[in-house]
């Protein structure tokens, strides 16, 4: 009993636990003074950065000087730092090849931080997909799509596709595809619409309406209206000029034609043969049709 | 002075006072507003037969409004102490682009005053005027965008205007206030005057009685082939001296003359 207490004092007075508490020492003063770092950093910055840089900036910052004072701790107990760093060094370059395409979306991820085409809030298109930007992460971009449904993007396909950013401009143009008939004047039909712009209170007075007449199509003559909206009025606009339309035509008695199809015999040829059916479904001498009473 | 005319100089703004259960009705050009006291709220009513400021509206005289009628625009809880609801005229919240129905040029070394009317808005308050219960347009205006691209500009209101330039000519209207525009074209070439943007929500209204209401005087002056200098007078205008002040504007100006690109003043 004696001779371990005696041991159990000798070892305490060891260089062993001196070292030991140092260095429990040192990580602990090590995490304050990380997070006093962070706290001054965020409040240095907190006009400048975007949320999520703000974020990445946090966990550089307090991993950084955390992982300085525990390499300090660990030489303090005797490890040899620079095995330490040459098994680092190896294990990192196996992690390198592994991780190629998370590397590549990290630094996707820190050139759209440069060049920020959005921001959180923004609305975006990236292939078929439109949502709203929740986050923008190291690896990825989480949007809310407008069904409520969480997608996340891989920062690499933003770079190396189209990423469409709706919210930019505080303005959008809507175009308006519209077949009206054969029959119908393009003058008239052209002041009717510019007039429904401008009464419609939604629709902007500048940029003015454009119209466009598109062609000859196959059933009817293809016309284009482009008005211009505030990017909020956008989906009310568009629904109420359609309705505003319909109503005006039909008020001026312009159609809109359905797609038909016109059928020639060919001029060499016999016309098509044609049956008269009466109303009680009789046919006369030559033709096919079906009796229903008799 | 028409009899039309004569009824609209009875000025509509002020304090009324309104026992329990009572109505108060008044029309503003073809805006109607009714204020009801109930027990526990306060109803605001009001309709407008024309809403939509287009260059070939006419001011026709409204149909009758009868409340019990009409459509309900807020119920407002205020404190039971209330007995007074104060209207006062408000000019637009935005800058207005308005366009000359036939557009003029100034020529070069000219000067010209035009008339430009904007609508007002009526406002409804009450405890004199820090509590508002509404802010109703008398006349209701287009969206526009004023600006040298689609990326970067304003979105401002659009309004037309006769851009008369005799005062006898100028109608007299309760619904909209008159701004005495000068333009000087300093520069070598003319001038070719399409469209105005009015910085309406840093003006003044005065009631100058018999002649309606009015705002300062604004000047642009062309000084070069791209730069413009605005510049917002103070008081009332030369043309109607002994207009009183009646409302301040919606914002303050930090400074009363604006160096700008004349694309975003005149058109």
């Amino acid at each position: 009993m004696n001779t371990w207490l005696l041991r159990l004092s000798e070892f305490a007075a060891g260089e062993q636990v001196l070292s030991g508490l140092k260095a429990v020492v040192l990580v602990l003063v090590g995490f304050v003074v990380a997070k006093i770092t962070v706290r001054s950093a965020e409040k240095m910055m907190a006009g400048h950065l975007a949320v999520h840089e703000k974020l990445l900036v946090r966990r550089a910052v307090f991993y950084g000087i955390f992982l300085l004072f525990i390499f300090s701790a660990l030489h303090q107990l005797g490890f040899d730092l620079g095995v330490l760093l040459g098994a680092a060094g190896i294990f990192s370059v196996a992690i390198g090849f592994a991780s190629q395409t998370s590397a590549s979306n990290l630094i996707s991820g820190l050139f759209l931080l440069g060049e920020r085409p959005f921001a959180v809030g923004d609305v975006i298109k990236v292939s078929e997909i439109t949502g709203e930007v929740l986050a923008v992460d190291l690896l990825s971009v989480k949007l809310r799509t407008f069904d409520n449904l969480y997608v996340r993007i891989p920062n690499e396909t933003m770079i190396k596709s189209e990423v469409t950013t709706l919210t930019k401009f505080p303005i959008r143009r809507i175009d308006l595809q519209l077949g009206i008939a054969y029959k119908e004047d393009i003058g008239r039909v052209r002041t009717v619409l510019l007039r429904l712009a401008e009464v419609n209170l939604l629709c902007l007075e500048e940029p003015k309406p454009l119209f466009i007449f598109k062609g000859f199509g196959d059933s009817s003559l293809d016309i284009q209206f482009s008005v211009w909206a505030r990017r909020e009025n956008f989906l009310d606009l568009r629904n109420s000029i359609y309705e505003e339309i319909k109503l005006a035509f039909d008020a001026n008695g312009i159609e809109i034609p359905f797609p038909h199809l016109s059928l020639y015999a060919g001029s060499v040829t016999d016309p098509f043969p044609v049956t008269m059916v009466d109303v009680q479904g009789r046919t006369n001498a030559r033709g096919i049709g079906t009796s229903t009473s008799d | 002075m028409t009899e039309a005319e004569r009824k609209h100089t009875i000025p509509w703004w002020g304090e009324f006072a309104i026992s329990p259960d009572a109505t108060v009705v008044r029309q503003v050009g073809s805006l109607w507003i009714g204020v009801r006291r109930l027990t526990r709220e306060w109803q605001i009513f009001s309709r407008n037969d024309e809403t939509k400021d287009l260059p070939w509206t006419e001011t026709a005289e409204p149909l009758p409004f009868v409340v019990d009628e009409e459509k309900v625009l807020g119920r407002h809880i205020v404190g039971s102490g209330q007995s007074t609801v104060s209207l006062s005229p408000l000019l637009a919240d935005r800058p207005v682009v308005t366009r000359p129905v036939v557009p003029f040029v100034v020529q070069p070394g000219q000067e010209s005053t035009v008339f430009v009317s904007t609508p007002i808005w009526v406002r409804l308050a009450v405890e004199s005027p820090s509590v508002v219960l509404e802010e109703i347009p008398c006349q209701l205006m287009s969206d526009t965008w004023f600006g040298p691209t689609t990326m970067e500009g304003e979105i401002c209101y659009a309004s037309w205007t006769s851009c008369r330039l005799r005062l006898e000519e100028l109608p007299l209207r309760p619904h909209r206030a008159v701004t005495p525009v000068k333009i000087k074209n300093e520069a070598d070439t003319p001038l070719l005057l399409e469209k105005i943007n009015l910085p309406v929500p840093f003006l003044a209204i005065y009631s100058a009685g018999d002649s309606g209401l009015w705002t300062q005087g604004v000047t642009m002056i062309r000084r070069r082939e791209d730069a413009a200098v605005l510049e917002i007078s103070d008081g009332a205008p030369d043309m109607v001296p002994e207009a009183a002040f009646l409302a301040g504007p919606r914002k303050t100006p930090d400074r009363k003359t604006f160096i700008s690109k004349l694309s975003a003043l005149i058109g």
